[in-house]
């Protein structure tokens, strides 16, 4: 490396102030005058273990799905909500279900394939998607997870729905602190010396095997990704204000405060277009410990429930617990609508899912996944209404719709046939 | 002349390791594996297995595939899997049309036993791989004298194939952050002149005409050497001292240049990772390991920490490697207060007490489960652990002994006489038979309870499977759990009797006629360890059963005696576990012919736990490696 690379690294000073993406989202395009278009932001909820189907999903030719015991709380902003139904994944027989549910969920990957890990992974939707939009935003995307067990006896696969492959977990931010300092504070760079030593490292890689070449890429890669990250988030600090929210504490926190709190952060960073993707678990798919929610009056183990949810009693526990998780997301959705944003809201300039891997958690099939999207991507998805898919329509193809909703320019995504029809207005 | 070929062929011999060092020839009983394999092993899976079983991989069991390459590494799992089953009964299923006689089964458990035999010998590549959590706090306690809660934000590991050399751009913020943590830590003191600290690390401040790029090269050369665990290339040192001529440049003194040298190197993958120091130019393909890469593999095995500079030292002479060394050493780590990480990182795992401290309990039904009596529990079990260990005790002993470790609010528990008062553990000896090893201890039985009962079936699921190494097939995916049977199904009915239930179905009945009577065994052992006469029904406890060997127990006593007389079965899952996890695979394939050959010789001096890990550290797996192929 010469001397003058070195100063630049040092100084920063190459180039001068870049341009900032973000700055320009609602400025006129210099070409037509209009006003260009807000930039989409692309969020996945995952609930694990399904949904009670009969209080979620309509008779049907009953379009009220928002007086389903389960959606109610979705009633303020059900014009901008949409159900789906009859979506569905191919479940690899063989392999454990749960385990699929949650690390196949977002990729969708081809069932059929050669297994490149114990379940068919692939590189899911929201990294499909942030390769494509990261470069507007300072945070390429987030991952967030309301998994507050602390034994880690479970596997990694029921714990995850955000992959940058097979077998390469993007490690989810489970802290709420820790999600603030991520989101708003600015560490400082390192770029210099990593710099240095990466290149080094190029070096000695010649000698390994191209496995272990691999799992030092998979390094080299995070680094470069944080380096990049702590020099866009101190010029997006530099010209932006922090948000007046106080560092979340270390109290405890109820179950419900603790997911809201992860809500709330989601907002925040949507809302500064500090990232426009995310991921967030609810909670980990099959977890063996009963998990406590302050909130219900609910102490048993919600999989264990889930498999004898033919009985009136336990079905009407488990919907408690739909419910709750549904109401958490209905308060990110009003928030998002609270937010103006040019002509609309920021609920309007959004895709949210909300789903699950399982379609019922009794006989374990991955048939009718309960699916809700809500915000309109801009105008273009049709909502406040239900979207009746003919049944087994790959899941896939709203991944499809989706990521191409967000500019991939994809025409497949894993096992899909087209993208889904009658989602868009 | 003929001496000289004779010499050579034997180093062929060696070469090719067609003979073993323990005199077995690998080749005979590879060619009667293979036999028996075509004659009686295959006919059995096609007639009985493979309609479900072929390659559409029913229950994760492709039998195909291990019909083609039994000997393959992927092989041994369905193997394992597949003789499991056939044992208990569980398959082929009930309703098949054809079913083997129990004769054909027993016939068949033993010729799948020959398999590995068709297995390559093959001690497995040496993987890199990330420090662990702990693998990391710890070397940065050793090297730089820094607290281990500076690593407190980095993500818990979690259990998954492979996923320990996985790392995210969240994991790499964080070393990142603690790097520079560290070094603000060690150059805390500017303007105070050097702490011993800086001076251990940086060498004595700069004396006039002394040229500072020479003096940073050496520190950079023995920064190196600790923190990468073997000596640094020139290429590695050019590197560091790039970095230290950088800051240099920008007007950083000597001892701020060296910091942010530190800095470099706690980011380096050659730290992060345990990484070889270079190809060895050997054709073969299988080379033993170098002694850096010993003394890592042996340190982190045993402390979950760096080689220290004995180890260090011995692995620069070149003289690690020796078997008599080696066993020196294993001595010496162990005596060491840094091997509690065998019991942290291996022992409570095994044991499954590790989050015993985290558990949820019933307030109501056990108010005395605060904080000090788990924490309590698990220093028990880790004091019983130790003192094995120390006093190189067998295998049997861990199941049944006459002593153990308690406090006060352990004793109450136990309901020892009152002469234990206060925190501090001490060792009292039993005279209750029926407490006295893992199987009476609170540590052991609580962690296989539910919140506020006991549950037979987890207790004798973690008997068969941690304790005696047996693969209990899983239950089928829609069964209810005991909680969840329909209310007019079990009213009126005994724990016992519900789970009974279990036994009239038929998907049930082959692997709970196994399970159930040793969890039944330690009934009167509550879902905390107390002893108790009556179930929470208010009805006596019948604690009598019997063995699927036929050989029957009335009381927890008695079923821990006939338990420790399984010497053989008990050292070779410790073994086993302690191999996985001292080479950070799952055992395959010719790894078993190795652990066979292990356990002859633990056998001789009743199967005791020190010899077991000095075995595991002298054998041909933790001390070679495949380099090709």
């Amino acid at each position: 490396m010469n001397q003058v690379d070195r100063r630049k690294f040092l100084f920063g000073t190459a180039g001068g102030v870049m341009a900032l993406p973000w700055l320009e989202m609602y400025a006129e395009d210099a070409l037509t005058k209009k006003l260009k278009e807000p930039s989409l932001r692309f969020a996945s909820f995952y609930s694990p273990m399904g949904f009670v189907r009969d209080h979620f999903f309509p008779e049907e030719g009953n379009q009220n799905f928002l007086e389903m015991p389960t959606l109610r709380p979705l009633k303020k902003v059900g014009e901008k909500v949409t159900l789906i139904t009859g979506l569905s994944r191919v479940n690899v027989r063989g392999v454990d279900v749960h385990n699929q549910c949650s690390s196949c969920y977002l990729s969708s990957a081809n069932p059929h394939g050669e297994l490149k890990s114990p379940y068919p992974m692939d590189r899911t939707l929201d990294h499909l998607i942030a390769d494509k939009v990261s470069h507007r935003t300072p945070i390429r995307s987030l991952e967030l997870n309301c998994n507050t067990f602390k034994d880690l006896k479970e596997s990694i696969y029921l714990d995850n729905i955000s992959w940058y492959g097979p077998e390469h977990v993007a490690t989810t931010i489970k802290d709420p602190r820790q999600v603030y300092k991520r989101l708003f504070k600015t560490g400082k760079s390192d770029k210099d010396i990593t710099d240095l030593i990466l290149q080094d490292a190029s070096n000695f890689e010649k000698n390994l095997s191209s496995h272990d070449k691999d799992k030092l890429d998979e390094y080299f890669t995070s680094v470069r990704e944080i380096e990049k990250q702590i020099e866009k988030l101190s010029k997006y600090y530099a010209t932006h204000e922090r948000p007046d929210m106080k560092e979340p504490d270390e109290e405890p926190m109820t179950r419900g405060e603790y997911i809201r709190m992860m809500g709330k952060l989601l907002v925040l960073a949507f809302q500064g277009d500090l990232t426009h993707v995310a991921t967030f678990m609810l909670a980990p798919e099959r977890w063996g410990t009963p998990q406590r929610f302050h909130e219900l009056n609910f102490t048993k183990s919600h999989h264990g429930l889930t498999h004898s949810q033919d009985r009136q009693d336990v079905k009407k526990a488990l919907t408690q617990v739909d419910r709750f998780y549904v109401e958490l997301f209905a308060e990110v959705l009003e928030q998002l609508d609270s937010i103006k944003e040019g002509e609309g809201t920021l609920l309007d300039h959004s895709m949210i899912t909300l789903g699950s891997g399982l379609g019922d958690g009794k006989d374990h099939t991955m048939d009718e996944l309960p699916i809700i999207v809500a915000g309109s991507a801009n105008g273009r998805i049709k909502t406040g209404h239900i979207l009746n898919c003919p049944e087994k329509t790959p899941l896939a193809n709203l991944w499809l719709s989706q990521a191409q909703l967000m500019g991939t320019g994809m025409e497949r995504f894993a096992d899909s046939t087209g993208p889904l029809k009658g989602l868009l207005a | 002349m003929e001496r000289a070929k004779l010499i050579l062929s034997q180093f062929a011999l060696a070469g090719f390791l067609s003979v073993s060092a323990e005199g077995v020839d690998e080749a005979a009983l590879r060619e009667e594996a293979q036999k028996v394999f075509d004659e009686k092993v295959a006919p059995f899976v096609k007639k009985y297995c493979t309609s479900c079983h072929g390659s559409r991989a029913k229950a994760g069991i492709n039998l195909a595939s291990a019909l083609k390459n039994p000997g393959g590494e992927s092989a041994s799992l369905h193997w394992k899997k597949a003789v499991a089953n056939v044992k208990v009964h569980d398959m082929p299923p009930e309703d098949s049309s054809k079913k083997p006689t129990d004769e054909e089964r027993l016939q068949f458990i033993k010729w799948v036993g020959k398999v590995k035999y068709l297995s390559k010998r093959d001690p497995g590549q040496f993987v890199i791989r990330r420090l662990t959590k702990t693998e990391y706090a710890n070397t940065l306690r050793d090297l730089y004298g820094v607290d281990t809660s500076i690593a407190d934000s980095l993500p818990e590991e979690v259990a998954g194939e492979g996923f320990l050399n996985s790392i995210s751009s969240l994991q790499s913020e964080l070393f990142l952050g603690i790097a520079n943590k560290v070094v603000e830590q060690i150059m805390a003191s500017k303007g105070k002149g050097l702490t011993a600290n800086q001076k251990r690390l940086f060498g004595e401040e700069l004396s006039k005409g002394t040229d500072p790029y020479k003096a940073a090269r050496g520190v950079a050369s023995s920064l190196a050497r600790d923190a990468y665990r073997r000596p640094p290339t020139d290429a590695e040192l050019d590197v560091l001292v790039d970095v230290y001529e950088l800051a240099r440049k920008n007007k950083l003194n000597h001892t701020e240049a060296l910091g942010l040298m530190l800095k470099a190197v706690l980011v380096s993958p050659q730290f992060l990772f345990i990484t070889p120091a270079g190809e060895p130019k050997s054709k073969e393909s299988i080379v033993l390991l170098d002694d850096y890469q010993l003394a890592s593999r042996l340190s982190y095995f045993l402390w979950a920490a760096p080689p220290d500079a004995a180890l260090a030292a011995l692995a620069d002479e070149g003289k690690l490697h020796k078997p008599e060394v080696l066993r020196g050493q294993v001595a010496r780590l162990l005596k060491d207060k840094r091997s509690r990480a065998l019991f942290d990182g291996f022992g409570a795992q095994w044991l499954r007490v590790n989050d015993l401290d985290r558990r949820v309990f019933d307030p109501k039904t056990f108010p005395q489960m605060t904080t000090i009596l788990r924490k309590s529990m698990m220093e028990e079990a880790r004091l019983f652990f130790e003192s094995i260990l120390s006093e190189n005790q067998s295998v049997a002993r861990l199941v049944d002994s006459d002593y153990t470790f308690v406090n006060e609010p352990l004793a109450k528990v136990y309901g020892l006489d009152q002469s234990v008062l206060g925190s501090k553990m001490r060792r009292v000896k039993l005279t209750n038979p029926n407490r006295g090893g893992i199987l009476g201890m609170s540590a052991t039985l609580a962690s296989t309870s539910f919140p506020n009962r006991t549950s037979p079936v987890l207790r004798g699921v973690w008997v068969l499977e941690q304790i005696l190494g047996e693969r209990v097939p899983p239950p089928p995916p829609d069964i209810p759990e005991l909680e969840e049977q329909a209310r007019s199904e079990v009213e009126g009915l005994t724990l016992r009797q519900r789970t009974e239930l279990h036994q009239s179905e038929a998907t049930c009945r082959n692997c709970h006629k196994v399970l159930d009577p040793i969890g039944f065994g330690l009934e009167n052992f509550n879902a905390i360890g107390q002893w108790r006469e009556k179930n929470d029904e208010g009805l006596a406890i019948d604690s009598a059963g019997k063995l699927p060997n036929g050989k029957s127990f009335s009381t927890p006593a008695e079923l821990k005696g006939l338990l420790a007389q399984r010497e053989a079965d008990l050292a070779r899952n410790l073994t086993e576990r302690l191999m996985s996890y001292a080479l950070g695979r799952q055992l395959e394939g010719y790894d078993d012919v190795v652990i066979d050959q292990l356990m002859v010789k633990i056998a001789k001096n009743h199967y005791r736990v020190r010899d077991i890990i000095t075995e595991v550290v002298t054998s041909y797996l933790f001390t070679y490696r495949r380099i090709k192929g």
